[in-house]
């Protein structure tokens, strides 16, 4: 421990001598890029996560000396690991900065994965905004690169997030692409109600009955056999009871369905919004009687 | 002078330390309360009878025990920058930068902790609130309903539609791994292709570091052979003079 400290310590001060002196013999970045990927593997050894971090950087700054944009983003990535058990914002600045480079030789497919590496530390540090934003960008990157898979799972963490932001046209749009997209698999087409119901929900959380009732139909369309199934009828029974603004047939139908199919806790929070305004409307109705 | 300052600084890092130590202890006692207290929210929340009265009073003690750990996380962070400068100020010691770490990933642990706790309570809270009710006379409707065969296939068909989300996710890993082998094998057979080529020009390449080496070499020679010549020069100036 304490002897990994110190050779590592060792190693950055031959770094930074080679770094200012001369380089008669030799190129001074490539030989300092070696001191310093030895010394940040000694401190790594010994814990010691920030002067690991650092020393990265450090590493990063000799390969861009070097116009070796790979070798940075790689440095840039292991430099966003240590940091990631002491200093987040460190982290996610490192990812960024390693993201832009991969862009810049052309490997979207690793910068779409550590978009998505960003985005899950955002959403460890329950920052949904944040989270957000670069799901949607690695979403994205996937979808360029072919990788649909990766891509659908992205968009139902940005849909998930958008609708607890209540952006709920956005979260619509992405469950019903996502269900169109499964209808054509044959391995995926079973889950499609589970979709519909989350699209559905959100619809419910938009207030208009109208287009409710215009989605049901649609989806419908899209899946003969939604009709039959129970996510269709809670979403026609709770469409019918914001009709007849009538909060006890609400939680009547929320707990029936409830009572077979447990709901997580996201469906609970988007339904537990939508009964408050049902009650807040309630309360106007009576007030006004 | 010197001596009083440092030990000034090691008593204060001392007291400091004790002083973590302490709140330590109390958020780890207050945790675990705040985890029981969850647990049997979880108990008063499933059943639907005596949904009225567990709410509130669990409800308001759960605020006030969430503030109080949210206050102490907030004094351990305090006094571990605290210690942080204090340790900086003090000069590289290895011991006191173990320590520092270790208290780091405790006070890390205990947020951890406290947030997760946090959103199973909110969680839960939130589901009692969904499904509520005023009346009780559903409930006993639907205890009675419940042993009709009716009930039971929509049980068993809830399940079933649980395995197919499951099945889907695997199915969705499956797949994902399946386009990343595919693009591996394309990258392996780009990579053959090229291994190939260069071994066909292997011999062309052996003959052009033969000859980058033996320029370099000679570059080194003549290089050694002038600075030899200026220092010999330099002698024989000097002693000529």
């Amino acid at each position: 421990m304490a002897d990994q400290l110190s050779k590592g310590e060792e190693f950055e001060k031959k770094a930074e001598k080679k770094l200012s002196g001369w380089g008669l013999f030799g190129s001074k970045y490539e030989d300092a890029a070696d001191l310093f990927d030895k010394a940040a593997n000694c401190f790594k050894l010994a814990k010691s996560w920030d002067k690991a971090g650092a020393t990265y950087l450090k590493l990063a700054s000799c390969h861009l000396k070097l116009e070796s944009k790979h070798e940075a983003a790689q440095a840039h990535v292991d430099a966003a690991h240590c940091y990631k058990k002491t200093n987040i914002n460190e982290s996610v600045s490192c990812l960024d900065r390693a993201v832009n480079l991969f862009c810049d030789i052309g490997r979207l497919s690793m910068a779409a994965r550590y978009l998505k590496e960003i985005a899950e530390l955002y959403e460890g540090e329950q920052n949904i905004e944040q989270a957000l934003v670069y799901y949607e960008k690695s979403a994205d990157f996937f979808q360029n690169e072919e990788v649909t898979t990766s891509a659908n799972q992205c968009k139902q963490k940005v849909a998930q997030f958008a609708a607890q932001l209540e952006q709920y046209q956005k979260s619509i749009d992405i469950y019903e692409e996502i269900a169109r997209q499964s209808l054509n698999n044959n391995l995926l087409k079973y889950g499609v109600k589970g979709h519909l119901l989350n699209a559905g929900i959100c619809q419910l959380c938009k207030e208009d009955v109208v287009a409710i009732t215009n989605a049901l139909e649609r989806y419908q369309e899209l899946d003969p056999t939604f009709s039959g199934t129970r996510e269709y009828r809670l979403l026609a029974d709770i469409a019918a009871a914001i009709d007849e603004e009538d909060v006890a047939k609400f939680t009547d139908v929320v707990k029936e369905f409830d009572s077979m199919t447990p709901l997580d806790s996201w469906k609970t929070t988007l339904l537990l919004r939508v009964k408050e305004k049902l009650k807040a409307k309630e309360l106007e109705e009576d007030d006004l009687t | 002078m010197r001596d009083t300052n440092l030990e000034l600084q090691e008593s204060g890092w001392e007291e400091l330390r004790k002083e973590a130590r302490k709140i330590e202890g109390d958020l780890d006692v207050k945790l675990s309360s705040y985890a029981k207290l969850g647990a049997r929210f979880t108990q008063g929340g499933s059943g639907y009878v005596d949904s009225g009265s567990p709410p509130i009073g669990s409800s308001r003690s759960w605020k006030s025990m969430e503030m109080e750990i949210q206050s102490l996380l907030e004094k351990l962070l305090d006094i571990n920058d605290s210690m942080s400068r204090c340790a900086a100020s003090a000069g590289p010691a290895t011991s006191v930068t173990q320590k520092l770490a270790r208290h780091r990933d405790i006070l890390h642990e205990f947020t951890q902790e406290f947030r997760r706790i946090k959103g199973n309570i909110n969680s839960m809270r939130e589901h009692a609130e969904l499904l509520s009710s005023v009346r009780d006379d559903i409930t006993d409707f639907k205890t009675s309903g419940s042993m009709s065969p009716r009930m039971q296939l929509l049980r068993e068909r809830a399940s079933i539609h649980g395995n197919i989300s499951h099945i889907d996710d695997v199915i969705s890993q499956a797949q994902a791994t399946r386009a990343v082998l595919g693009s591996q094998r394309t990258l392996f057979t780009d990579v053959q292709g090229k291994v190939k080529v260069l071994g066909d020009k292997f011999p062309m390449i052996r003959s052009l570091l033969g000859s980058i080496r033996r320029r370099r070499s000679r570059d080194t020679l003549i290089l050694s052979a002038v600075i030899a010549a200026c220092t010999l020069f330099l002698i024989i100036y000097w002693l000529s003079k």
